[in-house]
């Protein structure tokens, strides 16, 4: 399953860029296996699917607690932050690589590739439903793809001593009817979109989420701040739809690791697998232990 | 309309009120207590019965968990998937030594694992959800009875262990978890396991869980990051 899910997303990836891109005139047109008008009815196995109880959006401005899906506003737009970035040049090379290497068949792998939480990418891009939870003292994001499992904090500060992650620490506070989520912590191996646009561990993001009047859509207007990869702030919007009756299924990553599959290059180390060998042709690859076991007692 | 009539239909808008409210004040019971960070208070390696008898296996099943056993005796836990750190799966997660944070809400209720950014949720307004395929953590419904929450889980799928030590189980079994305050601070999570085609009868075990202590969170952790520093995949 999470090797269709890797596929789709390359093949997204290739969409976007060919679409952006618009060089090749014999390229043959890539499908989408999960284009966005249908996020629910991908050919194969599903992963996110409906069968749920119905769900009646709820018109309390500050409750986003449900079920929401983004609604990129063209094809594979949600693979993308948005056409030039302004990157300082040292951003701007590291853009280019990861986009060539790419074209030449060779990515660079991104912490989505490898099974690691995806960060700033899953949140401004996610491809599956989102589960909200709400309570008094935070909300919580809980995206299938990737696992990504983001919990905001309301009416906290960042702790004044941050040890370095994918996800960031996020403290949110309402401004009105509009929450405002601040996230800093960040340790500089996300990427904000699978075309490869960098963000160091300066990376500061700022997010407006405010929901409409009829309670089926999220609007978010997120900012983002690095001083390393970024000349000056860059804007991003997103637009979240309510999805009534969708459950959750799983993204057990680690267990569908095809990390070898794609001939990746490793610009750092820390992504590089140690689990997963070759794959012979067959379908489940084969696995060295990496683990030391742990003693059971009886 | 008869007088009578009347009275009828006031007294069960009445009771339709009352029952109503009930069962608000229940619900919001549920969310502020069982809401928070929990910790296992007896992390399980290897799962016994309440009655700290051995899992009914069927002889077929035992087969594998004693080869499971002695593997792990000769260091070798390549039958362990959670080894390369695919998911461990419940009861598993439910059984390490990793904390948790619950959030209740009427409509979901959500576990949220430290252990490798692991998510489930419970769907409270279903009371069964279609299987498209089985997954570590299955399809969870779930509903209150008084103040217990009740999870039925289903769709589990049988490359997961049942704990550490290699219990196994098949895609067929259901999970029945019974959660319940044992005090303000105490949670119990009695998990009757129900598989027949591992075990002979379903069987009760039964684990508990201590609050951590007012602003604790649930730290980022990478399993694949963590092993690469040379530390186990799970504790």
């Amino acid at each position: 399953m999470i090797r269709l899910i890797h596929k789709r997303v390359l093949l997204g990836v290739a969409a976007m860029m060919f679409a952006s891109v618009a060089q090749a005139q014999n390229a043959q047109t890539p499908v989408l296996l999960n284009p966005p008008e249908h996020p629910f009815n991908p050919p194969g196995a599903p992963q996110t699917v409906g069968g749920g109880p119905a769900e009646a959006a709820n018109t309390d401005p500050r409750d986003f607690s449900g079920v929401w899906i983004d609604k990129p506003s063209a094809p594979a737009a949600n693979y993308s932050i948005g056409d030039n970035p302004p990157l300082t040049p040292q951003g701007q090379a590291i853009y280019d690589h990861r986009l060539q290497m790419f074209e030449k068949a060779t990515p660079i792998a991104s912490p989505h590739m490898t099974c690691r939480p995806t960060g700033v990418d899953a949140t401004l891009n996610p491809h599956l439903g989102v589960v909200v939870m709400q309570t008094k003292r935070q909300i919580a994001f809980i995206s299938e793809e990737d696992r990504n499992v983001r919990q905001v904090l309301l009416g906290k500060s960042h702790p004044a001593k941050l040890a370095p992650t994918y996800m960031g620490n996020s403290v949110g506070h309402w401004e009105g009817d509009t929450l405002v989520v601040d996230t800093v912590g960040f340790n500089g191996l996300g990427w904000l979109d699978e075309k490869g646009v960098p963000s160091s561990n300066k990376l500061h993001m700022v997010e407006r989420i405010s929901k409409s009047a009829d309670g089926t859509e999220l609007d978010w207007d997120v900012t983002l701040y690095d001083p390393t990869y970024f000349t000056r702030p860059f804007r991003v919007k997103r637009r979240w739809a309510w999805a009534s009756g969708v459950v959750q299924l799983e993204y057990d990553c680690e267990q569908n690791a095809p990390n070898e599959e794609r001939n990746m290059v490793f610009e750092n180390e820390q992504l590089r697998p140690i689990c997963a060998q070759k794959l012979a042709s067959g379908d489940a690859p084969d696995r060295v232990v990496c683990s030391k076991p742990t003693p059971a007692k009886r | 309309m008869p007088a009578s009539a009347l009275n009828i239909a006031g007294l069960a808008a009445v009771f339709a009120m009352a029952l109503a409210a009930h069962a608000h004040a229940a619900t919001a019971d549920g969310h502020d207590a069982f809401s928070g960070v929990w910790m296992i208070e007896h992390p399980v390696t290897a799962v016994k019965a309440v009655d700290s008898h051995d899992p009914p296996l069927l002889p077929e099943a035992r087969k594998v968990y004693e080869s499971h056993l002695a593997a792990r005796r000769a260091g070798d836990t390549s039958y362990d998937s959670v080894s390369w750190c695919a998911g461990a799966g419940v009861p598993r997660l439910m059984f390490a030594p990793y904390p948790f944070e619950l959030l209740v809400q009427p409509r979901r209720v959500a576990f949220l694992y430290q252990w490798n950014h692991w998510a489930r949720t419970v769907d409270m307004a279903a009371k069964q959800l279609d299987v498209p395929y089985p997954i570590s953590i299955g399809i969870a419904v779930g509903h209150w009875e008084g103040a217990t929450l009740i999870i039925e889980t289903t769709g589990l799928r049988d490359s997961t262990l049942l704990d550490s030590a290699g219990l196994p189980h098949s895609d067929e079994m259901k999970l029945t978890e019974r959660l319940r305050l044992l005090g303000p601070d105490r949670l119990e999570d009695r998990i009757t396991i129900d598989d027949a085609k591992t075990f002979s009868r379903p069987w009760r075990t039964a684990v508990t869980y201590r609050r951590k202590p007012e602003g604790a969170v649930i730290k980022e952790d990478v399993c694949l990051d963590r092993i690469k520093k040379g530390e186990p995949a799970i504790r």
